[in-house]
């Protein structure tokens, strides 16, 4: 087991766009870290830093300790479950279990103990001796799993392992792999772009965009307390909604929307005339008394079954938003409705950074550290 | 309504007629083989007929102690084997640096492989000469297999990039993490997931160097005791008289070999064809 820290890491493979600027992450020994973000944020090019399969243009990486920006990577004491699996077709299920052991030149009796521990941990002892081409997606990922469990390493890291399984199955393996990092405690780093993914499994998340790390934290910090308007909407779903507001008499004010200025608000207002309003739809309330009432007028609504997804204009031809409400609740197409949202849901962001604003006892915080 | 028995019946028929027609059009030399090689000198030179009327069966037997058919055989097969076993040697290697590495004037040598695809020996057969007196290789089996290797390189090392280049790289990562250098993934990965395309590279080189005719009769001119099957045939055309019988039987035996490496190999051969027309 291990930490794993990437200090000032930059890859670049055309000088114009570089895939990962500078970035400066601390995985904590026993964590784990999901790196999460839109194609093309650089989750995986880091994944395979770390890996070595990429070296970083600038930088280092240490594991453990120990720098092995220059390691081979068979010598950086990692495991990887690869995103097509990448079992060997020609080997059986045991063959390929072995086969790291093997090429490490193990002793039969350990490599026999380890990959019949880890044939029961994943209850692959059935499937032993068939290949992967006979196996279904949830099989092969298993043994996928299997094949980085036998070597024992320090660090797992895992690319978007789920994402070639279906919806049901995705779910099921992501409890799986939940319950084995409980089991095991070994370092995993792991890349989705599934925001669900990443909220569910992570100790910690680390969202990026544009190679640029936006903020780590627990999913819970992310969540209610996110750095900008990136991350404010990359995580949850449905996505938060935005309206750009301007302070008219002592409130904000978008269309319909009035959102009377309290005292945390006029502090992280901070004399701006006008700003980006965040609200997550899950947010919004039938009947509460939340500071901020409006009367809206539904377009659509989406019966999801737990819930009911209610999307309105809060102004002529602006963007709808969406609100989350009781599948219950007597809703009807164009019969105006009075939602609530409580003032301390209400996120600001500046108009032109994307910075989440904040009061100035929470400035103090370090930006991009919200743990 | 028409029942879908009819039509597979229909289109079974079909097919097999069509394959009938192809297997007949295959087989008819080797009719005219069998039936001239058994046929008397007299009914040779006689009006024609399609089956001899007094066979001579001995001639099957007789062919097997003519030493210099068997010497012949056995040249073939040194050349064939050589040819084999130096083009896979060369173009593995090849092929594996062309498909994984992106180097400077990767994709021009490509094109000058390619190229050199379109020569055939007869073209070059004066300066090949040449160049075989010049480097001492004149007379010998290595020099036959080394330029014969060399026209079918181009084919070959296409061929296995093609089949390098489609193996997932995510495999040879997974190699890399489970402790192999190159050339272990080479051989524990790449070799064993590319056997369709090593068996049609290596019977496409076999076939070349055991019908390999210009270079061997050019490089071995002066050494009939190193003469292959091709060479050993044409030379028993002699300038007043045809040994008709031994010519037909010796090219039925050359044969043989070729069909029964097909045979061995087919599975192979249909999936790495099948691969490189998918592509």
């Amino acid at each position: 087991m291990a930490s794993v820290t990437l200090h000032d890491v930059s890859k670049s493979y055309d000088a114009a766009v570089p895939a990962v600027a500078d970035l400066t992450l601390e995985v904590v020994d026993g964590e784990f870290m999901v790196l999460v973000g839109p194609s093309g944020c650089g989750k995986s090019t880091l994944l395979r830093m770390i890996a070595g399969f990429v070296a970083p243009s600038e930088g280092s990486i240490t594991i453990g300790g120990r720098d092995v920006t220059d390691v081979r990577p068979r010598d950086r004491d990692v495991a990887m479950v690869f995103q097509s699996y990448a079992l060997y077709p020609h080997m059986t299920v045991r063959q390929n279990l072995e086969f790291g052991l093997k090429r490490r030149r193990q002793p039969r009796a350990a490599i026999d103990e380890q990959v019949s521990e880890a044939a029961r941990v994943l209850e692959l002892e059935p499937l032993l001796d068939r290949h992967p081409d006979t196996l279904s997606g949830g099989q092969r990922q298993r043994v996928a799993i299997g094949r980085a469990m036998v070597r024992e390493p320090a660090v797992y890291l895992m690319d978007e392992p789920l994402s070639n399984l279906d919806a049901k199955l995705r779910v099921s393996m992501r409890s799986e792999l939940a319950r084995l990092h409980a089991t095991l405690g070994v370092t995993t780093i792991y890349v989705t772009h599934d925001q669900t993914e990443a909220m569910t499994l992570g100790d910690r998340v680390c969202v990026l965009d544009g190679g640029v790390l936006q903020q780590v934290g627990e999913p819970r910090a992310l969540y209610e307390r996110p750095v900008n308007r990136f991350v404010a909407g990359f995580i949850g779903s449905p996505a938060m909604n935005f309206v750009e507001a301007e302070v008219i008499d002592d409130a904000l004010v978008y269309g319909a929307l009035r959102i009377p200025l309290d005292g945390r608000l006029r502090d992280e207002l901070d004399g701006r005339r006008s700003v980006t309003v965040g609200i997550r739809p899950g947010d919004f309330d039938l009947d509460g008394d939340g500071a901020v009432r409006v009367t809206v007028t539904p377009e659509l609504l989406e019966y999801l079954g737990g819930e009911q997804a209610v999307e309105f204009p809060l102004a002529e031809r602006g963007e709808r938003f969406v609100a989350l409400v009781s599948p219950r609740a007597p809703i009807g197409l164009g019969r105006p409705l009075e939602l609530c949202v409580a003032s301390d849901r209400i996120h600001l962001f500046d108009h032109g950074s994307g910075l989440a604003l904040r009061s100035g006892r929470d400035a103090v915080r370090r930006p991009l550290e919200t743990r | 309504m028409r029942r879908p028995g009819f039509h597979l019946d229909a289109w079974r028929f079909t097919l097999y007629g069509a394959a009938l027609i192809v297997a007949g059009i295959c087989l008819f030399p080797y009719l005219v083989m069998v039936s001239t090689a058994l046929k008397p000198d007299a009914e040779l030179a006689g009006a024609q007929s399609w089956l001899p009327t007094a066979p001579n069966w001995s001639i099957f037997v007789d062919i097997w102690t003519d030493e210099t058919v068997l010497r012949g055989l056995r040249n073939s097969l040194i050349i064939a084997f050589g040819v084999t076993f130096l083009t896979l040697a060369c173009a593995i290697p090849a092929a594996y640096a062309l498909a994984r590495h992106r180097f400077p004037l990767r994709d021009g040598f490509m094109t000058v492989v390619l190229v050199t695809q379109m020569l055939s020996p007869i073209v070059v057969i004066v300066p090949l000469f040449q160049t075989a007196t010049d480097l001492g290789l004149l007379g010998g089996f290595p020099g036959v297999i080394l330029a014969s290797s060399a026209f079918i390189l181009p084919f070959s090392i296409w061929l296995l990039t093609g089949f390098f280049s489609a193996i997932s790289t995510e495999l040879e990562e997974a190699a890399t993490l489970d402790a192999c250098g190159r050339l272990a993934t080479l051989w524990h990965v790449i070799l064993p997931l590319s056997l369709p395309g090593l068996a049609a590279t290596a019977v496409y080189s076999f076939l070349f160097g055991w019908n390999e005719f210009v270079i061997s009769l050019t490089f071995l001119s002066a050494v009939p005791e190193k003469w292959p099957v091709t060479v050993g045939v044409f030379s028993s055309i002699g300038q007043w008289d045809i040994g008709w019988q031994a010519l037909m039987m010796t090219a039925l035996i050359s044969t043989l070999p070729v069909l029964l490496l097909f045979s061995f190999v087919q599975k192979y051969l249909d999936r790495g064809f099948a691969t490189l027309i998918g592509r």
